[in-house]
């Protein structure tokens, strides 16, 4: 029943989509992630003995439904293929967000923004956690002339097993509103280490307690008004009870 | 460090309580000291790189079970099936219930087929439990205290084997038959499970599941000769 709550939220934003004056957007991408090696629980470096080809879709579906208001659906089909462990592989935990411009601050917006994740099924390692979660998130965009910074700062709890994170980014978008721009953003996922300790020490993603601060870089190009496609790349520099190294990814957006 | 070693210790004194001793391989058993004596010099379940460099041979996960079954030269006649520590728990479960039930369903057919006398017709290996030496484990990886020996069936290859079930005589599928009812064995209506050795009795080697009361009799089926399938499926009625 669950895992039909993205199916029951994408009906929703499109029955939105055909109300008038409501914009709506979809975003899919093609990622993939490899690593043979993961930080401990004390940040050292160790080998995994286990090679991980993590691959998948991500889907972003987002609308405008009111003049303040934006609604976002993410979900993602992912798969975990292990050398030792086989393949695992089903739909991450979807997330449904609402953020809101609070107000401006020193020439900057300020949003306010709110993340539901909505378990898919049952704990599935290397795949979901499985339960219930929140996040609330503060927002900050500046704009300079070719460049718009952005910051977020946010909380996420979660019911049962996983600890809780506190969420930071900084990022910068360069040349937003040319045909090609450039974004790079730093993420930083500290896990307050509050969660059940994990029965796999070694587990390469979806740690019950991690901490992770990744690089990532992506490169859009707008062919047509509204539509883009884009390309990145990601970087673990630095963790604990998570895999390292970093991936690839890349898709196209429109907006209707 | 004293502590996690401490409570490994524990663990492994608790552990004859939980098991039958006669499920552990004793001490005196020359296959134990070999085994001690390879897990000595390095931890060979780490990884697979460790486990090949301490002799075992053709190690490397099975497909659905994940379940790794190798052979040592310096040990004839024993097969081993283990997990490695950097595998994950198999179903989140420690990997001594999986060699417990695999001893207990062994047992079972054995004590099934002593009292129909059909020793010239069955055999099933004899398994135990080894508990590895704590040297050498490392806490950042789900440690595996325990893997399992068994005896060596000396099996025909696949496609020997395959042969043999065309040639099967209808008395030895009735006592299969049997075997398999009583048992409820699951899973083992099928030739990869209960292949033929060369000295032509047929082996049980999937004891795993066991006390089950659908048996997935039709899976033999494609490997019988057209009156034996007729035989079988009349057998299942």
């Amino acid at each position: 029943m669950r895992r039909f709550f993205s199916l029951f939220f994408v009906c929703i934003i499109t029955f939105l989509s055909t109300l008038e004056g409501i914009s709506i957007g979809v975003q899919v991408d093609g990622f993939q992630y490899r690593t043979h090696h993961f930080w401990n629980k004390h940040g050292k470096l160790r080998p995994a003995h286990n090679n991980l080809n993590f691959s998948g879709l991500d889907v972003w579906l987002s609308t405008r439904v009111l003049c303040n208001l934006q609604l976002d659906l993410w979900t993602a089909w992912q798969n975990a293929d292990e050398s030792l462990n086989g393949t695992s592989r089903g739909f991450a935990d979807p997330e449904l967000s609402a953020t809101s411009q609070l107000t401006q601050v020193c020439g900057g917006d300020l949003f306010a923004q709110g993340v539901l994740v909505i378990p898919a099924g049952r704990q599935r390692e290397m795949i979901r956690y499985g339960c219930w979660g929140g996040e609330f998130d503060l927002l900050y965009r500046y704009a300079l002339p070719y460049c718009r910074l952005f910051t977020r700062l946010g909380f996420r709890g979660y019911s049962g097993k996983p600890s809780d994170l506190i969420r930071g980014t900084l990022g910068a978008d360069f040349w937003p509103d040319s045909p090609l721009s450039l974004c790079t953003s730093l993420q930083l996922d500290y896990g307050l280490f509050n969660g059940r300790r994990d029965k796999h020490p070694n587990a390469l993603l979806y740690n019950t307690n991690f901490r992770l601060l990744n690089l990532e870089g992506v490169l859009r190009y707008t062919f047509w008004k509204g539509c883009s496609f884009h390309g990145g790349g990601f970087y673990h520099l630095w963790g604990e009870n998570i895999g390292n190294n970093g991936g690839f990814f890349g898709g196209v957006s429109c907006v209707f | 460090m004293f502590f996690r070693n401490a409570f490994l210790l524990f663990l492994l004194f608790l552990m004859p309580l939980e098991g039958k001793n006669g499920d552990f391989l004793p001490k005196n058993h020359p296959v134990h000291r070999k085994l001690d004596q390879l897990f000595a010099k390095e931890r060979p379940l780490l990884s697979l790189k460790t486990l090949r460099r301490a002799g075992f041979q053709k190690a490397r996960p099975r497909k659905f079970t994940h379940l790794i079954v190798t052979r040592h030269p310096e040990i004839p006649g024993y097969i081993f099936k283990l997990y490695l520590d950097a595998q994950r728990f198999p179903h989140g479960e420690a990997e001594n219930n999986f060699w417990k039930r695999r001893i207990q369903g062994a047992k079972k057919i054995r004590r099934l087929i002593a009292k129909k006398r059909w020793e010239k017709i069955f055999k099933v290996p004899r398994k135990w439990i080894y508990k590895t030496p704590t040297n050498g484990i490392d806490s950042d990886y789900p440690i595996k205290l325990t893997l399992l020996v068994e005896e060596d069936m000396d099996l025909l290859s696949p496609q020997k084997n395959q042969k043999r079930w065309k040639k099967i005589s209808p008395q030895k599928l009735r006592a299969l038959h049997t075997i398999l009812t009583k048992i409820g064995l699951r899973d083992c209506a099928k030739p990869d499970n209960i292949p033929f050795s060369r000295d032509g009795k047929i082996a049980f080697i999937d004891t795993q599941t066991h006390g089950e009361k659908s048996i997935a009799y039709k899976k033999l089926l494609p490997f019988l000769n057209p009156p034996m399938q007729t035989y079988w499926k009349k057998l299942n009625r």
